[in-house]
Formats: structure tokens, C-alpha cells, sequence
């Protein structure tokens, strides 16, 4: 064999190597060049144990002497206000209002929900509703929807709802945590569960740290013809909650 | 003449730099934003005894609201740590909870300023005959309204914000736990597993996962390492467990600080047996798995063949055109 072929052999080998080689993980923090003694990452947290109890405190928290040097017994009970970032959840818009609807012509409004972990490791949000869009002082209902016929939706499974001779009311989420693979594009909607019949359902969540993770919750409300004239109204929940 | 054109462009000229200049007040929608502190609270208590705990609540929103509190009890909804909570369940050991404030009780509306914060003393009495056994609860903060605009049509939105209670009720201080490791496996359909071997590409980077399964009446923990060792020399790879709770009777799915995988990066020099290890070892839980890995250069000999084939094919093309 000449030496140019060993050469070619030698090129080939690595563009080959190279093109059966997957995708690699730049961003992660793991080499064989350092590592990281379980010890000095002890988001766990301290712990105080007396006679007649032991104490934990928040997954996230790094300084464990911190119990012992605030004085946990100097405050008469009261474990120390921890100064470390607080879970916090906002939402945009607290009052979703379609205005006049007109039968066939769906009508729609957004809010954004906002979540920091802070020093909770994970969390999800969920929601709830009280009841359909029901008229004030009365029993008529907005039906909550189904989507479309081809593909009818469920309050844990969204579907596609495009067609405008399906009535009713869900909504739909995009942005941060959502889950894409169920929320897959904005005509993907779900109806809300209700309160007392069904278990508040995810719309948000993250199994580590979210830094001001933000979802856009889009409402649609579709009525028919026949619909009673009148205002409707409903009350939603959304509730965030850390991971434990 | 000049007077009034001076007059009409000296009044255009103010009524503009009014417009510019001022601040112009904009209609905002009411919007809310909840804070609480601390996110979780972890106790181990003996009957008969009672703590307390202080709950920071911080009102971010641009208007005073009237805010609710409740306790909920919960149970492990997936792998990841979510609780399971339902507004409406109850639970008889609920009556263990109360708030210490003077002002605030639970269940009782009660007003906080915008921007402003305050403080839930939450008090748990645990009677002297309680049982010994865990008790998971939600401390639950809602903002409050019993009306509704009536010019709204549409929907009226709430925010609730909570903070997880895991407390044990036990004589010992770190009650005993059995905790075992299940399904520690490499990335699904980066390996190929003869008897109890995983065989490795030692140039494609890959991933470990696994469950730990809390089989005991009280809270584990996973405070531990993943290791990845030779000929049980020196590891490796060294990395820290993420220190989580596992609640009793469920399972948690273990990882990293960045992942709930254990990632790792072989090197091209990475050929033979080597052991992935899990080590948890905490007051009360101890559990370790460990699984035999072979890494080969499995791409780089498809790589070899490939380009053997490829200059012999070319060879005995270019031989028979000569001829």
C-alpha cells in the first residue's frame, strides 16, 4: 500500500468518525478535569436537632452555618428569615374581558404568568376554574369547549380548535415551561377543569431552576346563534407552587 | 394681527410641550405578583411538641390586595419532586396548623399593601398521641375577591402561591427510611447490553439516569455522588447527588444541580470495564447501585471500515478503467 493511501485512509477515518459522531453536549458543566465534591453543592440545607425536634430548612439554601450562628433558641421559637431570593409568581392581567361577543366569530384575550424559583428547585402551575361562563344571576352556560370534531380536546390533552362553528371556551399556552408537545402551536386549546369535578391541571412546569420563565395564556370564547344574550363571567385560579 | 398669530403659536407651542414633556398616566390592567419565603420547610417533630415557622409574603402587584391563607395536604404527583394538591381536599391532622399572628388567621381574609410584605407565623401543635407518621402540606396564599365586576365578560383571575410543609412525626430525630436505587441506566439507545455489560462509544457523550424509590414510612433524602471509576481506582468522574426529598412511599428521579441526568464525557483514551456508581448516604438514608460499563471505539472502527471500503471500491474502480 503507498504511502498516499495510508494518508487518504488516515482523512477518510476521521471524516467518517466525525460524521457518525451525535450531537454533543456543549453546555454542560462536566469535565474529567474537575469535579465537584458533594459537600461544597449542598443545597439540602442544615439541621438542628434538639431533644424534642429537628429542623431542616429550604432545598437551595448554601450556608449551612447560618443556623447556628442566627440562634435559632434566641428567637423563641422562630427559625431565622432566611435572606435568600423568595418564590415569586405574577400574572399580567387579572381581568380577561372578551367585551360584546358575536355569534361564530371567536373572540380572544391573553396574560402572561410569570415564575422565579428563587431558591425552590423546580415548580409547577396549575390551574382551576370555578365553574363555565355562566350568566350573572342565572344558570346559562358558555359551554366549556371540546376543539374541533376531528380531535376533541380534554382538560389534559389540547387539541386543535379552528373551526368557528365549534363553540365554547378553553385557552391556550405558549412560552416558557410549557409543555410543547401537548400545547404543540397556538390553535392547540383545552377546556379549564372545574372546581369540585376535576383536579387542577399543569400548564407550567420545570424540574430545576426558572428565572422569570414566562407563558402567554391565551382565552377564546366562541358562542352560537343561539346563545342567551346576557354577561358572562367565571373566576380562574392559577396556583404555583415549588417542588419539594 | 401679530398679536393673535404670537397668542395661537405660543399656546400650540405650551399644549405640545405639555404633551412631551409630561408624564402621560396610561390605563394599566390590574395585574398581581406574590412572593413567599421560605419554599419549603422540612421538620422532624416528636408528639407533644409544637414549632413554629415564619412564612415571608411579599405583595408585588401595583395595588393593595386581600390575600387568603389555607393549609392543603398533598401527595407526590410525578418524578420531580411537584406535590399533588387539590384546593379542596382536607385531611384530619390539618387541625394541628394554626397562624400565631394577631391579625391573620387562616381561612380569614386579610389585606396587604402593594409592595409591602408580612410575616405568617405558622405554629404546628402536634398532640401527644398523634400517630408517628409523615404529614405533607401546602401552605396555600390566594388572593382573595368575593365579587366580580359586573361589567366583565369573561373571566375573573385569582393567584395562589404556596410553600411545601414536609413534616415527620417521630421519636428519633432522623426516623428511618428504605431507600433503594431503580432503573439506573445509560441514555436509552446510545448502548448495547450483553449480560450484565453496557457497551459504550468512548467518543460520543452520553447520559445516566436513575430513580430513587423511598419504600419507608418517613422522608429520605439523596444527598450522594455519581461515580465513574476504573479497576476501582481513583474515579474518573465525580459528581454531587442534588440533595432532594423523597417522600415516603414514591420515588424521585436523581441528578444534578443542572440536570436531573448525570452527563458525562467520555475520552478518546476511555477503553474497557469500568463501574458507574451511585452512592446516597445521608442521616437516614443509605442506598448505592452500580452498573458495569465497556467503552470501545465503536465509531471510530465504523469509521475505519468505512474508509476501507471506500479506498478499495476506488481502487478497483481506478484498476479497471486503466485496463
Amino acid at each position: 500500500m503507498k504511502f498516499s493511501h495510508l494518508i487518504l485512509i488516515t482523512i477518510l477515518t476521521l471524516v467518517f468518525t466525525v460524521s457518525f459522531s451525535g450531537s454533543s453536549y456543549a453546555d454542560t458543566l462536566f469535565s474529567n478535569s474537575f469535579f465537584i465534591n458533594s459537600s461544597t453543592v449542598n443545597i439540602g440545607g442544615g439541621q438542628i436537632y434538639s431533644p424534642s425536634f429537628g429542623l431542616d430548612t429550604t432545598v437551595g439554601q448554601t450556608a449551612q452555618g447560618q443556623f447556628g450562628e442566627a440562634g435559632f433558641v434566641i428567637k423563641a421559637g422562630f427559625q431565622y428569615v432566611h435572606p435568600f431570593t423568595p418564590f415569586t409568581f405574577t400574572i399580567s392581567n387579572l381581568d380577561i374581558n372578551f367585551g360584546s361577543l358575536v355569534p361564530g366569530t371567536p373572540s380572544t384575550a391573553t396574560n402572561i404568568l410569570s415564575v422565579t424559583t428563587g431558591s425552590a428547585y423546580g415548580y409547577a402551575v396549575k390551574t382551576i376554574a370555578d365553574h363555565a361562563l355562566r350568566i350573572i344571576n342565572g344558570v346559562t352556560t358558555i359551554p366549556n369547549t371540546n376543539c374541533d370534531l376531528a380531535s376533541p380536546c380534554t382538560i389534559t390533552d389540547a387539541s386543535p380548535w379552528t373551526d368557528d362553528a365549534r363553540y365554547g371556551f378553553g385557552y391556550s399556552m405558549t412560552g416558557d415551561d410549557v409543555d410543547t408537545t401537548d400545547f404543540v402551536n397556538s390553535t392547540y386549546f383545552r377546556p379549564f377543569p372545574m372546581q369540585g369535578v376535576d383536579s387542577p391541571a399543569i400548564i407550567m412546569s420545570r424540574p430545576g431552576i426558572a428565572t422569570d420563565s414566562a407563558a402567554i395564556t391565551t382565552y377564546k370564547v366562541n358562542v352560537s346563534g343561539s346563545q342567551a344574550a346576557g354577561t358572562y363571567q367565571n373566576s380562574i385560579q392559577y396556583i404555583a407552587i415549588p417542588a419539594f | 394681527m401679530k398679536k393673535i398669530i404670537f397668542f395661537i403659536c405660543a399656546n400650540l407651542f405650551l399644549v405640545s410641550s405639555i404633551y412631551v414633556y409630561m408624564p402621560i398616566r396610561k390605563a394599566q390592567a390590574v395585574d398581581i405578583g406574590l412572593s413567599i419565603y421560605p419554599p419549603l420547610v422540612k421538620v422532624v417533630i416528636k408528639p407533644g411538641k409544637n414549632i413554629t415557622q415564619v412564612f415571608k409574603i411579599e405583595n408585588r402587584s401595583t395595588d393593595t390586595k386581600t390575600l387568603l391563607a389555607r393549609i392543603i395536604p398533598f401527595t407526590s404527583a410525578d418524578d420531580f419532586g411537584n406535590p399533588n394538591i387539590n384546593p379542596g381536599s382536607t385531611a384530619p391532622w390539618l387541625g394541628y396548623f394554626s397562624l400565631a399572628n394577631s391579625k391573620i388567621s387562616l381561612d380569614q381574609p386579610f389585606e396587604l399593601k402593594a409592595g409591602q410584605s408580612d410575616q405568617l407565623i405558622l405554629s404546628v401543635n402536634i398532640p401527644a398521641d398523634a400517630p408517628l407518621k409523615d404529614l405533607y402540606a401546602t401552605l396555600l396564599v390566594t388572593s382573595y375577591s368575593n365579587t366580580i365586576d359586573t361589567k366583565l365578560i369573561g373571566s375573573s383571575v385569582s393567584a395562589t402561591i404556596g410553600s411545601n410543609l414536609l413534616i415527620s412525626v417521630s421519636v428519633q430525630g432522623a426516623p428511618p427510611t428504605i431507600l433503594k436505587i431503580v432503573n439506573f441506566l445509560p441514555e436509552s439507545g446510545k448502548y448495547l447490553k450483553i449480560g450484565d455489560y453496557y457497551f459504550l462509544d468512548n467518543i460520543t457523550p452520553v447520559f445516566f439516569t436513575a430513580l430513587a424509590k423511598n419504600d419507608g414510612e418517613y422522608t429520605a433524602e439523596t444527598k450522594g455522588v455519581f461515580k465513574i471509576s476504573r479497576n476501582e481506582q481513583s474515579p474518573i468522574e465525580l459528581q454531587s447527588v442534588l440533595p432532594q426529598y423523597v417522600l415516603s412511599r414514591s420515588q424521585r428521579r436523581l441528578g444534578t444541580l443542572t440536570d436531573s441526568k448525570f452527563y458525562f464525557t467520555p475520552s478518546f483514551s476511555m477503553i474497557g470495564i469500568h463501574s458507574v456508581e451511585l452512592d446516597i448516604r445521608s442521616e437516614n438514608s443509605n442506598a448505592s447501585s452500580k452498573i458495569e460499563v465497556i467503552f470501545f471505539p465503536g465509531k471510530i472502527l465504523i469509521g475505519i471500515i468505512s474508509a476501507l471500503i471506500f479506498i478499495r471500491l476506488i481502487l478497483r474502480i481506478s484498476s479497471r478503467t486503466k485496463y
